[in-house]
C-alpha cells in the first residue's frame, strides 16, 4: 500500500491560507487551536497564488528556466480545480507537482544568494594580506572568484551547474583558509621548538641534544616552506604534522610529570564545612575579556612556570574565556593551553566561604590564584560539560587584586574555558550559624 | 503566521508565565528534601499500548512500599476504592555523579507495568509510596480497532549546554502539547525523537521529567504516554532509569501499533544502523507494511539534514533508507538539527511523489534553533521554530501540521491513501549521497 501523493503549505503561504481557511466549514481536526490540517483545495489554491507570485516576478539569468517551468504544472492544476468530477486525490497530485516546480525556483533563489555569498568571501580573502606559500592559494582564489558569475547571468543555468561551480570555489576558499592558518600556527610551532632548545642538558624527560635538533631540522624545513611560493599546502602541512607530533611525543611525558607534581584532591568547600549548611550571599562574574592565553603543544607551561604569579605574560596573545578556542585561535586546537589574567576582585558581601565555579571547561582545568594551586577539574573527556567549584576561600580577598592563571587541557573537538567562571561567596544563614550543620538546604547551584 | 490561535497563545503564554514564576520560586536552587511524595508521575508505551503501559514515578527518599491503584473508573485518590493495586516491579536510585550526591541529591525511580489492559479505555490511578500518594491521574490506552487516532511528535527538547533550571522554551512547547491533549480525546501518545537533556545526569534529568509531568499533564489529570527514541545526547544510564521497560528485547528500537491500522518504528541511531537492527527494520517492515494502512517511523540522526553536512545522514540513508523505500514508509520524523524540516517525498535519492518517503522534524522541543540550509534539493520546507508536530490518520489520510510554541500552525502537508502494494514489484537499491 503506498501513499499517492503529497501537498504542503510553505510557511510564506500559511497566513493567505489561513485567510482563506477562516470561510471553510471546520474540519473534523478543528478544536480551539482552530483547522490543524489542510483543507487540500484551499491549499491547491495557495499553491496557484504562490506560484502565479513568482511567475510575475521580473527575472533574468539563474532561476528564468524554473520561473519558465512554472507554466505546465499551474495550467493542469487550475485544470483539475475547475473539473468537477476530480477528488481530492487528483487535486493533491496536481498541486504536488506545481509545489515541485514552486520549489525548485525557490531553491534557484537560495542557491543563488549561497554563490553570491561565496563570491563576497573569496573576494575579501584575496584582498588580504598574505605570505609564502599562502600567496599561491590567495592568487588560485583571487582567479576563480567570480566564477559562479557567468552562469548566475545565464536564463538556463541549472541548479547543479550552479551547485557545482560554487562547490568549486568554496574548495578553493577552503584550501586559502587552510594554508592562512596552517601558515598562523607555525610561528607558534616555531617558538615552541625554541623553547624546547633551552631545556637541553635540563631535567626535562625526552629533552636532550639529538631531540632538539631534530625538532630545530623540521622547524627550519617548516619556515623553509612556509616562504616558497610554490609550496604546496599538503607538504607543508606534512611536515607541520610530524612536528607537532614530536611535541605531543614530548608532551605527553611532560604531561604525566606535571599531573604527578600537581595532582591532589580539590574540595568545592573547606574540610570541615557542611555545603547544606551555606547559602549564597554574593557572586562575582569573571570578566570574559583581559586574558592572555598561549598554547602549550609540548607541555613546557608547568616547566617554566606560567602559573606563576610574577611569570611575564606580555607576549602571549589575548584570550577570552566564555568562549571555545575556536573564537579566537580560529581552530579547535587540541592540547594544552594556558589563560592567565589580573583580576581586582570586588568587595564582597560578608561570608564564611569563597568558591571559584567554573560552569564548563572543556575538557580538564588546572588552576592557580597568585601562584599558589586552587585545585583541578580533571575527570577526562566527559569532564567537558559538567561545572564544578575550588575552594579558594584562604586565596582569594575581596577589595584586592590577584592574578589567576587556568591551564585547560582538550583531547578532542572543541576545548578551553567556554562557560562563566563566578566567584561566589556563601555564608551560613544568620538564623542557624550557630548550628551549621542542622540546616538541609544547600548553596549549590541550580540542582535539586 | 496563522494568527487563528489568538485564544489559546495567550492562555499558553500566560500558563507558562504563571508556571515558570511559582517554578523559579520554588525549584531553582534547593535540594529536594527526601521524601516519598510521588513526583514525576508519567505513562511509557512500547510495543502495544493498547493492552501495555508502564507507570512510572520518582522519590527522594528510597521507601519500602510503591504501587499503583488503578481502575477504569475514576476514584478520586481513595486508595482502597481501586480495582486493582499493583507493587513496583522495577525500583531503583538513579545513578548520581559523584558532584551529584555531594550536593546531597538522591532520587529513586519506580515502576509499574499494568498488563492486560482493555483498549481505547481512560484508566484512573494514583500511585502511592510508603502512604504518600499523588493526584489522581488518567491514560487513555491505544485502540485496537480501526479509528482516526492522533500521534504528537517532538524531538530535542533538552535545553542548552549545560542548563539545568527550568526552560521555557521546553515548558511552552510541552504546554502546547498539553493544550492539545485537552482537546483532542484521539491522541494516542508523544513519540520523542530523542535528546532529553543535554547530559543524562540525574541533575539535567529531574527537570525534564518535571517539565513533562507538570506541563503536558492536563488540568483534569490526563497523562501524555510517552514513546521515546534514543539520541546522541541520550548514553549515560540515566536514559535507561529513566525509560524502564521490563525485559527489553532491543536496545530502544522497538515497533508500537499504535492502532489496528497504524504502525510506529522506533529507532536508534546510537548503534549500528546495520546489523541485528537493520535484520530487525526489515522485518518489522515486511511485516507490518502488508497489514498497516500508515506505517511511520522515528529515530534521532536524520537521514536528510536540514543543518548539518548532508555527509552526516550517510549511515541512515545507507542502512535504512533503501528499506524505507522497498517497503514504503509512509513518514519519518527526524531530529538532532534543531530546525523545523519537511523533505519532499524521496525515492531513490530524487523527488518522487507517487513513491517517496516524507520525512519531517528535524528537533524543535525546547533547544536552541539553528539556520537550516534551503538550497538542499531534498528539503521544501525550512524555518527555526520552537515546535511539535500533530498527525491524524484516518481511513485514507495522514494529516499532519507543525505548530510553534506559541500555538501558529508553521506547517502543515497531507498524504491520501490508495491502497497500491508498492512492496511487490519495488527494487532495493543504494541511495547514494
Amino acid at each position: 500500500m503506498r501513499i499517492r501523493a503529497i501537498l504542503r503549505m510553505s510557511a510564506a503561504a500559511i497566513a493567505l491560507a489561513a485567510t482563506v481557511s477562516l470561510g471553510l466549514t471546520p474540519t473534523a481536526g478543528a478544536s480551539r487551536f482552530g483547522p490543524l490540517f489542510m483543507d487540500v483545495r484551499a491549499a491547491a489554491q495557495e499553491t496557484l497564488a504562490a506560484a502565479a507570485e513568482r511567475v510575475d516576478r521580473e527575472h533574468v539569468g539563474f532561476g528564468r528556466r524554473y520561473q519558465q517551468a512554472l507554466a505546465p504544472p499551474m495550467q493542469q492544476l487550475q485544470q483539475t480545480l475547475a473539473d468537477g468530477d476530480a477528488d481530492d486525490r487528483q487535486v493533491l497530485d496536481a498541486a504536488t507537482t506545481l509545489r515541485v516546480a514552486v520549489g525548485r525556483y525557490d531553491q534557484t533563489q537560495a542557491m543563488r544568494a549561497v554563490a553570491e555569498q561565496a563570491m563576497a568571501r573569496a573576494q575579501a580573502m584575496a584582498a588580504a594580506h598574505a605570505e609564502g606559500f599562502v600567496q599561491r592559494y590567495q592568487h588560485a582564489l583571487a582567479a576563480m572568484a567570480d566564477l559562479p558569475r557567468d552562469v548566475l547571468a545565464d536564463d538556463d543555468a541549472t541548479l547543479d551547474e550552479v551547485r557545482d561551480v560554487t562547490a568549486k570555489l568554496e574548495a578553493g576558499i577552503g584550501d586559502y583558509a587552510q594554508a592562512r592558518d596552517l601558515s598562523s600556527s607555525v610561528a607558534d610551532l616555531v617558538a615552541t621548538q625554541r623553547r624546547l632548545a633551552q631545556h637541553v642538558g635540563g631535567t626535562l624527560p625526552g629533552v636532550d641534544e639529538q631531540t632538539v635538533a631534530a625538532l630545530a631540522e623540521l622547524a627550519q624545513e617548516l619556515e623553509s616552506r612556509l616562504a616558497d611560493p610554490d609550496a604546496e599546502l599538503d607538504a607543508v602541512q606534512a611536515v607541520r604534522d610530524e612536528l607537532d607530533a614530536r611535541f605531543q611525543t614530548i608532551g605527553q611525558r611532560l604531561e604525566a610529570e606535571f599531573r604527578e607534581a600537581v595532582d591532589r584532591p580539590s574540595p568545592a568547600y573547606p574540610a570541615g564545612v557542611d555545603p547544606h549548611a551555606l547559602e549564597e550571599v554574593d557572586v562575582f562574574a569573571l570578566p570574559d575579556e583581559g586574558w592572555k592565553f598561549r598554547r602549550d603543544r609540548a607541555r613546557l607551561g608547568y616547566h617554566e612556570g606560567w602559573h606563576e604569579g610574577a611569570f611575564d605574560d606580555n607576549d602571549w596573545r589575548s584570550g577570552r574565556i566564555n568562549t571555545a578556542w575556536a573564537s579566537f585561535l580560529g581552530e579547535n586546537y587540541v592540547g594544552a593551553g594556558w589563560y592567565r589574567a589580573t583580576i581586582r576582585v570586588p568587595e564582597l558581601a560578608d561570608h564564611q566561604v569563597l568558591g571559584l565555579h567554573f560552569d564548563g571547561v572543556d575538557e580538564s582545568a588546572w588552576v592557580w590564584i597568585d601562584g599558589q594551586y586552587a585545585g583541578q577539574h580533571n575527570i577526562g573527556s566527559a569532564g567537558w560539560d559538567q561545572p564544578f567549584q575550588l575552594d579558594v576561600t584562604d586565596l582569594v580577598q575581596p577589595g584586592r587584586e590577584h592574578q589567576i592563571t587556568v591551564r585547560a587541557m582538550n583531547t578532542g573537538y572543541a576545548g578551553g574555558v567556554w562557560q562563566p567562571v563566578r566567584l561566589r561567596a556563601f555564608a551560613q544563614p544568620s538564623d542557624d550559624a550557630a548550628a551549621p550543620n542542622d540546616s538541609p538546604e544547600p548553596a549549590q547551584g541550580a540542582v535539586p | 503566521m496563522n494568527r487563528m490561535t489568538a485564544g489559546p497563545i495567550i492562555s499558553t503564554v500566560l500558563a507558562v508565565l504563571s508556571l515558570s514564576a511559582a517554578s523559579a520560586a520554588a525549584d531553582t536552587v534547593q535540594r529536594l528534601e527526601p521524601s516519598t511524595e510521588p513526583i514525576h508521575v508519567r505513562v511509557l508505551f512500547e510495543s502495544d499500548p493498547a493492552h501495555e503501559a508502564v507507570v512510572a514515578w520518582t522519590t527522594t527518599a528510597e521507601g519500602a512500599d510503591h504501587r499503583v491503584h488503578v481502575d477504569t473508573e475514576p476514584r478520586e485518590g481513595e486508595l482502597d476504592a481501586y480495582a486493582r493495586n499493583l507493587p513496583s516491579i522495577h525500583s531503583q536510585p538513579y545513578t548520581l555523579r559523584d558532584d551529584e550526591a555531594d550536593a546531597g541529591m538522591a532520587a529513586w525511580t519506580h515502576n509499574v507495568l499494568l498488563a492486560d489492559l482493555e483498549p481505547a479505555t481512560r484508566y484512573y490511578l494514583t500511585v502511592a509510596s510508603d502512604g504518600q500518594r499523588s493526584r489522581e491521574y488518567y491514560f487513555i490506552t491505544a485502540p485496537d480497532d480501526d479509528r482516526d487516532i492522533e500521534l504528537l511528535l517532538v524531538g530535542d527538547s533538552r535545553v542548552g549546554a549545560t542548563r539545568t533550571s527550568p526552560d521555557n522554551n521546553r515548558r511552552r512547547v510541552n504546554a502546547l502539547m498539553r493544550d492539545l491533549l485537552e482537546d483532542r480525546p484521539n491522541i494516542v501518545a508523544m513519540g520523542h525523537g530523542a535528546d532529553y537533556t543535554n547530559r543524562a545526569h540525574w541533575a539535567q534529568l529531574y527537570w525534564w521529567l518535571k517539565d513533562h509531568a507538570e506541563m503536558t499533564t492536563t488540568q483534569d489529570g490526563r497523562l501524555l504516554p510517552i514513546i521515546p527514541a534514543r539520541g546522541n545526547h541520550d548514553l549515560d544510564v540515566g536514559f535507561e532509569e529513566m525509560f524502564w521497560w521490563p525485559d527489553r528485547e532491543n536496545d530502544y528500537y522497538y515497533a508500537t501499533q499504535l492502532s489496528a491500522q497504524v504502525a510506529f518504528i522506533t529507532l536508534n541511531t546510537e548503534i549500528s544502523r546495520g546489523g541485528d537492527q537493520r535484520d530487525w527494520l526489515e522485518a518489522q517492515l515486511a511485516e507490518l507494511r502488508p497489514r498497516s494502512r500508515w506505517l511511520i517511523g522515528q529515530w534521532h540522526r536524520p537521514a536528510w539534514p536540514s543543518v548539518r553536512a548532508v555527509s552526516s545522514g550517510a549511515a541512515q540513508r545507507e542502512a535504512w533508507v533503501p528499506l524505507f523505500e522497498r517497503y514504503g514508509l509512509d513518514l519519518g520524523y527526524e531530529a538532532h538539527d534543531h530546525s523545523l524540516k519537511r523533505t519532499y517525498p524521496i525515492y531513490q535519492g530524487d523527488i518522487d511523489p507517487q513513491r517517496g518517503v516524507l520525512y519531517i522534524g528535524d528537533g524543535g522541543g525546547g533547544v536552541p534553533q539553528r539556520q537550516p540550509d534551503p538550497s538542499r534539493w531534498f528539503l521544501e520546507v525550512t524555518d527555526r521554530h520552537h515546535h511539535a508536530h500533530i498527525l491524524r490518520f484516518t481511513d485514507d489520510r495522514l494529516e499532519g501540521a507543525a505548530l510553534n510554541h506559541d500555538g501558529e500552525i508553521v506547517d502543515q502537508f497531507t498524504l491520501i491513501h490508495d491502497r497500491r502494494n508498492v512492496a511487490d514489484d519495488a527494487e532495493l537499491v543504494d541511495v547514494v549521497d
